[in-house]
């Protein structure tokens, strides 16, 4: 059976933003925040790899956006956390074991426990053999076949209207993620995932400098762009500051997915995300795969399903969930077919609809949403000829003309603008970022042929700063969940890089110190602190 | 035979022995420079049970071989102001003025003066200085304690270019600005009227409405106020899933 080649009325562009704040800790066994990553690739990452395997072995075509950010590139390729998750999957595979032997005479538990069984011993095969413990490898090889096009972020996820201030921090952020992507997959971006979706008029201009064709704006940034957007959102509109295109995000596809009320992952048949074995059983028995210390943690292993809002909740069934799942796929492709109807009708030329998602809600949160995406790939391709998958990339090449215009001020968090990044619990950073901002263009004109040691600590300095500058740490003292961290990564890269600016200016520059910072906060290796010039 | 085996034993035992001396008076020269380092103040990695020499403690679950420290300054004794547009109703406006100013301030405010942070509509102070009859810019004052550094100022029309002065109001009423952001610009929070002829089309009004959806996106689009903010907020379920579940 072949999919089929007929004319669309309309595109719906899939784009999977995929994002882990860079968190690394060789100086302790075991971090808990480490588990992020990990929990990643076994429930997203993994999985979405799988998937587009056996796309691809069905011959399957399909075309989609992901957006793979430098700090989790950079972990996925780290050594000593490929060399972790291995020994993190491994004594989840002895759980399960040890789970399918518990549940031996609970039918209605020993499937799911069967399931989890198999699904880690396939990360484990996967991760392993198949990509010798970088997934990258992956994502780069459905690249180069042409299913997906993978785009940038900035260097460290920095929230980039906050950084206004110092058009060197952003044009540093920029530039450093598209040399990272280069030293990943091999060529130059041609999109960019804004951190946050964050946007200010005229930041463009950096995008342009690094030859970045697109990227995405929340809706309001294209509906209340100046002049007013001819196509609304289904068109892309050319930035006034340089040619950059750029789409905004389709507010029904995001609302059948994202919305708490009316979204897919929350339907009663799909694995509850909180009914966790780490909360739920013995400590004795579970202790050794939780915290070293004694606090208990998801392990991953959840036997529920969401049932309802109460607490009595029943077991998970895997073949109703995908059921279930197939249902959503259908739904939602049939809603796609209907708006694209609809605003064809409207144009004079297909709409393009854009359906952003944190990459980690597919399969993390909502379990089943690796599948939900499977079945929704084959069905577009298979069961109908209205829609039909694109890029952004290849809509420009195909409708290369369009309205130049001045997007919105914008942003995809909570308010629309900059309330989540900017907010009385984590509003204190700002001050210390734009001083280190400052700081370190004052010593990159300062000493712009430093060689040795001085050299090595300009560099760390850029980690430092960059690191800091992550817009994770925010959003974690905005939400109030593991506050403690995000304050102490946050004041840590202030403290190490101000440290290193005052040995500098003294001229005691201690090897030590700068050795540590290197080999601890080693992300981008090759970085040069010229680019703060 | 017995005596062999006791002599293979004795000798393991001295070694044993050995082993534990060397490795006692290895630690104990390690312990010594660690002592040295320690009292010479330099922090360059800290061990398991070291006191952290900022008094900050590590939040690490399991005997970390090292941290760092999270001892950050306060202020940077500099003179500087920074405003931050939240969203377009609001702005973060944060300062600090160096040493220079400290004496200066108690004694100003002994004499009445007040001290305001003063937004200034930018385009039209631009027009103003080039038009004598072009209309008066926008001025709003807030009024704030000059020994804080940071509060939200409303920002009086959104979409529009704006700078701050940090200054003092003296007695008699005359503003003696002190420092000055540069001029930023705000968010818009509504759609906009101008429309470009070569791309416009009879149902442009129409895509954008759809653009905004029909139901309760499209009251809070255009309200410009809680946008996307209980619905399809990306901020909603994220990553970090080893904390705790609500």
């Amino acid at each position: 059976m072949t999919p089929s080649i007929k004319m669309p009325k309309g595109y719906l562009s899939l784009v999977l933003h995929a994002h882990l704040p860079f968190v690394r800790h060789p100086e302790c066994d075991y971090m808990m925040e480490e588990n992020w990553l990990y929990e990643a690739l076994t429930e997203t990452y993994l999985p979405l790899l799988s998937i587009f395997d056996n796309l691809i072995n069905d011959r399957i075509p399909f075309r989609l956006t992901m957006s793979l950010t430098p700090p989790l590139c950079s972990m996925l390729a780290d050594p000593l956390l490929q060399e972790r998750y291995l020994k993190h999957i491994t004594k989840l595979i002895e759980l399960a074991e040890k789970e399918v032997d518990r549940t031996g005479d609970l039918p209605e538990f020993n499937e799911t426990a069967q399931h989890y069984l198999q699904r880690f011993l396939l990360c484990k095969r996967m991760f392993e053999y198949s990509y010798a413990g970088n997934i990258l490898k992956g994502f780069k090889k459905f690249q180069d076949l042409g299913f997906l096009e993978i785009i940038t972020c900035g260097a460290t996820h920095g929230y980039l209207p906050n950084m206004q201030l110092n058009p060197n921090a952003i044009r540093a952020q920029i530039k450093i993620a598209a040399q990272s992507y280069e030293a990943f997959f091999d060529r130059t971006p041609v999109g960019i995932w804004l951190p946050e979706c964050g946007y200010y008029p005229g930041l463009e201009r950096f995008l342009s400098e690094v030859d970045i064709r697109y990227f995405f704006t929340e809706t309001h940034g294209v509906l209340f762009a100046d002049p007013k957007p001819k196509y609304g959102i289904f068109a892309p509109i050319f930035c006034k500051g340089a040619p950059v295109a750029v789409f905004g995000r389709d507010v029904e596809s995001s609302r059948q997915v994202w919305s708490t009320q009316e979204g897919y992952p929350g339907d009663p048949n799909y694995r509850d995300f909180y009914r966790d074995i780490g909360f739920d059983l013995d400590m004795d028995y579970i202790a050794p795969y939780i915290d070293p210390i004694g606090i208990r943690i998801n392990t991953g292993i959840k036997y529920y399903r969401i049932t309802d809002k109460g607490t009595d909740k029943k077991p998970y069934n895997r073949d109703n969930a995908m059921r279930v799942a197939a249902e959503h796929a259908g739904n939602f492709m049939f809603n796609r077919e209907k708006q694209a109807e609809y605003l064809s009708s409207m144009m004079d030329r297909p709409p393009i609809i854009v359906a952003p998602y944190d990459a980690e809600l597919f399969g993390h949160w909502w379990y089943e949403g690796p599948n939900w995406l499977n079945f929704l790939i084959r069905k577009t391709a298979f069961e109908q000829n209205t829609i039909s998958l694109i890029t952004p990339s290849d809509y420009l090449d195909s409708y290369p003309t369009n309205q130049i215009a001045e997007p919105s001020f914008s942003s995809w968090g909570e308010g629309g603008y900059s309330d989540v990044w900017l907010h009385k619990s984590n509003d204190w950073i700002y001050r210390h970022l734009h001083r280190m901002e400052e700081r370190m263009v004052e010593y990159a004109r300062k000493y712009p042929e430093a060689g040795g040691l001085l050299r090595r600590t300009l560099n760390q300095m850029s980690r430092e700063l960059l690191l800091a500058e992550s817009s994770d740490w925010a959003f974690i003292m905005k939400t109030g969940t593991m506050v403690q961290y995000a304050v102490r990564r946050t004041k840590e890269h202030i403290a190490n890089f101000l440290r290193l600016y005052d040995d500098v200016k003294a001229e005691t520059i201690d090897p030590n110190f700068v050795s540590l910072l290197e080999s601890h906060n080693n992300i981008f290796p090759e970085i040069d602190y010229r680019v703060y010039i | 035979m017995v005596k062999k085996k006791y002599v293979k034993r004795y000798k393991k035992k001295r070694y044993r022995f050995a082993t534990i001396q060397y490795r006692k008076s290895k630690l104990k020269r390690y312990l010594f420079s660690r002592k040295k380092r320690l009292e010479s103040g330099i922090y360059t990695l800290l061990l398991s049970g070291d006191k952290n020499p900022t008094g900050t403690e590590s939040n690490t679950t399991n005997c970390p071989r090292y941290t760092f420290s999270t001892d950050i300054p306060d202020h940077y004794n500099e003179t500087y102001i920074c405003a931050l547009p939240k969203n377009p109703e609001w702005m973060f406006v944060y300062w600090e003025l160096g040493p220079e100013y400290q004496g200066s301030i108690a004694e100003q405010e002994k004499c009445g003066s007040k001290y305001v942070l003063r937004t200034e509509e930018f385009g039209v102070k631009v027009l103003n200085e080039i038009f004598s009859d072009a209309e008066k810019p926008l001025i709003v004052d807030t009024e704030i304690d000059a020994r804080s550094n940071e509060c939200y100022v409303r920002i009086p029309y959104s979409g529009k270019e704006y700078t701050i002065t940090m200054g003092e109001i003296k007695a008699d009423n005359e503003f003696e600005p002190i420092i000055s952001t540069e001029p930023f610009s705000t968010a818009q929070k509504s759609i906009q009227n101008s429309v470009d002829s070569d791309w416009v089309l009879f149902s442009t009004d129409e895509l954008i409405d759809y653009s905004a959806d029909t139901g309760s996106m499209k009251e809070t689009l255009f309200s410009g106020s809680g946008l996307l903010s209980n619905e399809s907020g990306s901020d909603k379920n994220r990553y970090f899933g080893s904390a705790s579940p609500d």
